[in-house]
């Protein structure tokens, strides 16, 4: 039974990776770390699933968030697509070209597309280079031309990601947290990338030098028409930067959507606990807003639950769910399909929750919301769009 | 444990706060120069109040909450001022009495749990010795009394969970169990180092429910330490806002929310992403780097970041430091360190900075 949301439109994708157009196409991209026992003879006694089966397709110029608690895959996804890692299974296409078994060297030339901007700007920094080697490596590595030699090219980078160009000669250690994150996004942007993986950029710095780096980022973004893929786990930050923002939770996509879609009419049960969850600088509406508390731990990937993999700390399978519905969340693996226009949700019994995110009270509480499920025609999600 | 009887200094009118920090300077001396990292600051803490101390990375929020343990002694660190706890004088104390104090009367849970856990002790060993160190009691009694507080703040199978070492517990985990071990002496004085920040936010939404449940059951004082202004609003009930080493304004969460007085708290609020609001096109960071607590800047500590300061006459902003003031309107508790006039700073607040929000 199929219980895809089916648009009129065309141009509305039916699956998360059916976007012809976009600049990369991940299609049930799979990371498997496997466990090893025996000293001489190492034999394989099981598999981490990091990333299990994860589609989506990311348009030229849009930024794509990738949102998620520690561990549900999101930083592996980012470091498969930029290919530090080899996927185990799946297919990435960046520019219509499968990259997903491409060889160390012949990556080579696709990493003037394709940059990354890390996570601690103290670590992946070489503290024994100068600024002016670590912006320039890119140039020397893939002996671009430059107009004007390498330093003049690396001292314009600096000015326009806001440090002082004379700084040239000097050391990372010399630097604050957020002057360094500046410096590995020069470092990134050099060869002027197509896509960017940023992966969690900004969760090391203070929130006021946080503010500078996310709008640099957005003017980088527009001056050079850059894509970005935006892994992060601060759901605020991402409202603001994304387009569109995928939700992940064990190795698996939960909910694909447009960010004001995803944040206005959230469905999935996750991404409901995840947002109830983040706390909001408010005191009068934090003391209204329903916190929706998921009990116990993430489960190990390496044993995944079987059919949904969320089951196990669903509220709505808890407390909503009858016996028979449950049985299919424990047996069958929820599809992420298309339940409202280009709203993808992996959930056999999604509903739209439009109180959420807001902490406003809108009148719509558990109960009430109807199920999005196969004959609905998604009239709660589309209505509310 | 015989504890001396701590130093009776003249007491100061301390009202009833439970914790009082009068004037605290913690300097430290360096080939560089003296770093200041903590200088003149003042606060109350009442028994069930929980108070938040915000501040950017380098504001000394940390350092303060060292030198209420008395974790600076024997260090080179200059500490003057007073701290005061339910009578006591700690500045003077000695490290013997400190100790007799510290997971007793207060006790501390730190940021990281995994590094602050002992990785070749069981976990309820390490929450036993606390109890053991303070109560003259059995180990077995100790081990009762430790399974009943891992019980208590939420771990599954505690009796099986006593004997676990800390890498078999998840962060959440490790972060109750920190949890359990501070409170397992019923200190009156907790004080919480960014318990949540190396949590995932459904983790985090947990342990501070648990926070907030275990301080109403024990009626204790909380100093929550935390960058987040969501977590203050929140958990806290009155808020200090830390910004190179000085507080800068301080209030109750409804003042610091509602009608903050001071430039740094503006762009606290305008600088941060938030979801609760539609969404701005823009963020509005707050410019330049925080301060060299070594070359403290000269008038207000905050005048180089600051966009308000033509707003002072004659330039008093980079030549006096400003007095931390009791505001006119707001609450009683209410001071702000800012040289701009309080009706001038309500008409900013008002026409200027919280439309943008």
């Amino acid at each position: 039974m199929s219980t895809a949301f089916r648009p009129d439109g065309a141009d509305a994708p039916l699956t998360p990776a059916d976007d012809t157009d976009a600049l990369l196409r991940v299609n049930n991209l799979t990371k498997y770390f496997p466990i090893k026992q025996g000293i001489l003879i190492q034999r394989q006694i099981g598999a981490v699933k990091a990333v299990d089966g994860v589609s989506f397709a990311v348009r030229a110029g849009e930024t794509l968030g990738l949102v998620g608690e520690s561990g549900c895959g999101k930083s592996t996804t980012g470091r498969v697509v930029t290919k530090l890692l080899d996927p185990t299974a799946g297919e990435i296409y960046f520019d219509g070209q499968d990259i997903a078994k491409l060889k160390r060297h012949q990556m080579r030339s696709l990493r003037t597309d394709i940059q990354m901007i890390f996570q601690d700007p103290y670590s992946s920094l070489n503290p024994r280079h100068t600024i002016g080697t670590i912006v320039g490596a890119p140039f020397r590595i893939q002996k671009t031309k430059t107009d004007k030699g390498v330093k003049a090219e690396v001292q314009s980078l600096m000015e326009r990601v806001g440090l002082n160009p004379e700084h040239y000669n000097r050391y990372p250690h010399e630097f604050s947290g957020g002057q360094r994150q500046r410096i590995g996004i020069a470092r990134a942007i050099a060869l002027r990338p197509k896509l960017i993986v940023c992966d969690e950029p900004v969760s090391a710095l203070d929130v006021s030098i946080q503010a500078q780096v996310v709008n640099l980022l957005e003017d980088l973004q527009s001056e050079f028409g850059l894509t970005y893929i935006f892994v992060a786990h601060d759901l605020s930050v991402v409202r603001h930067i994304a387009d569109r923002v995928a939700v992940m939770y064990l190795g698996k996509v939960m909910e694909l959507a447009p960010r004001d879609t995803l944040y206005s009419t959230p469905m999935h049960p996750y991404t409901h606990s995840l947002m109830s969850a983040v706390p909001v600088p408010d005191p009068k509406k934090e003391g209204r807003r329903e916190r929706i508390l998921l009990i116990g731990d993430l489960p190990s990937p390496i044993n995944p639950p079987p059919g949904c993999v969320f089951h196990t700390r669903c509220p709505k399978y808890r407390a909503v769910l009858s016996e028979t519905d449950r049985e299919r969340c424990r047996s069958e693996v929820p599809v992420l399909e298309a339940k409202a226009p280009s709203q993808f949700v992996a959930c056999h019994f999604p509903e739209v929750r439009a109180d959420i995110a807001s902490g406003e009270d809108a009148g719509i509480s558990g109960g009430e919301s109807g199920t999005v499920g196969s004959e609905s025609e998604a009239g709660t999600g589309a209505t509310a769009l | 444990m015989t504890a001396q009887p701590l130093a009776r200094l003249d007491k100061p009118d301390v009202g009833d706060a439970f914790l009082s920090v009068r004037d605290l300077r913690v300097h430290f001396p360096t080939a560089d120069g003296l770093v200041k990292g903590v200088d003149g600051l003042s606060f109350d803490v009442r028994r069930g109040e929980i108070m938040g101390i915000v501040g950017e990375s380098g504001s000394g929020k940390s350092v303060t909450s060292q030198a209420i343990l008395g974790l600076h002694k024997g260090s080179q660190a200059r500490i003057t001022g007073e701290i005061w706890l339910d009578g006591h004088e700690l500045v003077g104390a000695t490290e013997e009495q400190m100790r007799s104090l510290r997971g007793d009367q207060m006790a501390m849970i730190f940021q990281d749990p995994l590094s602050s856990m002992h990785p070749f002790y069981r976990v309820g060993d390490q929450i036993a010795e606390a109890y053991l160190v303070h109560n003259k009691v059995s180990k077995s009694v100790a081990k009762k009394r430790t399974i009943e507080m891992l019980d208590r703040v939420g771990i599954p199978n505690p009796d099986k969970r006593f004997s676990d070492y800390p890498h078999q517990f998840s962060g959440g985990m490790r972060q109750r169990a920190m949890i359990a071990m501070a409170l397992v002496c019923d200190p009156k004085l907790l004080i919480a180092d960014e318990p949540t920040t190396a949590l995932d936010v459904t983790v985090q939404a947990q342990i501070l429910d648990l926070m907030k449940d275990l301080q109403r059951e024990f009626n204790s004082a909380i100093i929550l330490i935390t960058h987040d202004l969501g977590v203050v609003a929140e958990t806290c009930d009155h808020v200090v806002v830390m910004y190179g080493g000085q507080c800068v304004e301080t209030g109750s969460v409804n003042d610091l929310f509602y009608e903050p007085e001071m430039p740094y708290s503006w762009g606290l609020l305008t600088s941060m992403p938030r979801m609760d609001r539609t969404r701005q096109e823009r963020l509005q960071p707050i410019p330049g780097q925080p301060p060299s607590l070594i070359r403290v800047p000269k008038g207000c500590v905050f005048n180089p970041r600051c966009g308000y300061t033509e707003h002072v006459p004659g330039r008093r902003c980079f030549t006096d430091r400003p007095d931390l003031l009791p505001t006119s309107g707001g609450s009683a508790g209410h001071a702000v360190r800012c040289h701009i006039d309080p009706d001038e700073r309500r008409r900013l607040w008002t026409g200027d900075i919280q439309p943008t929000l």
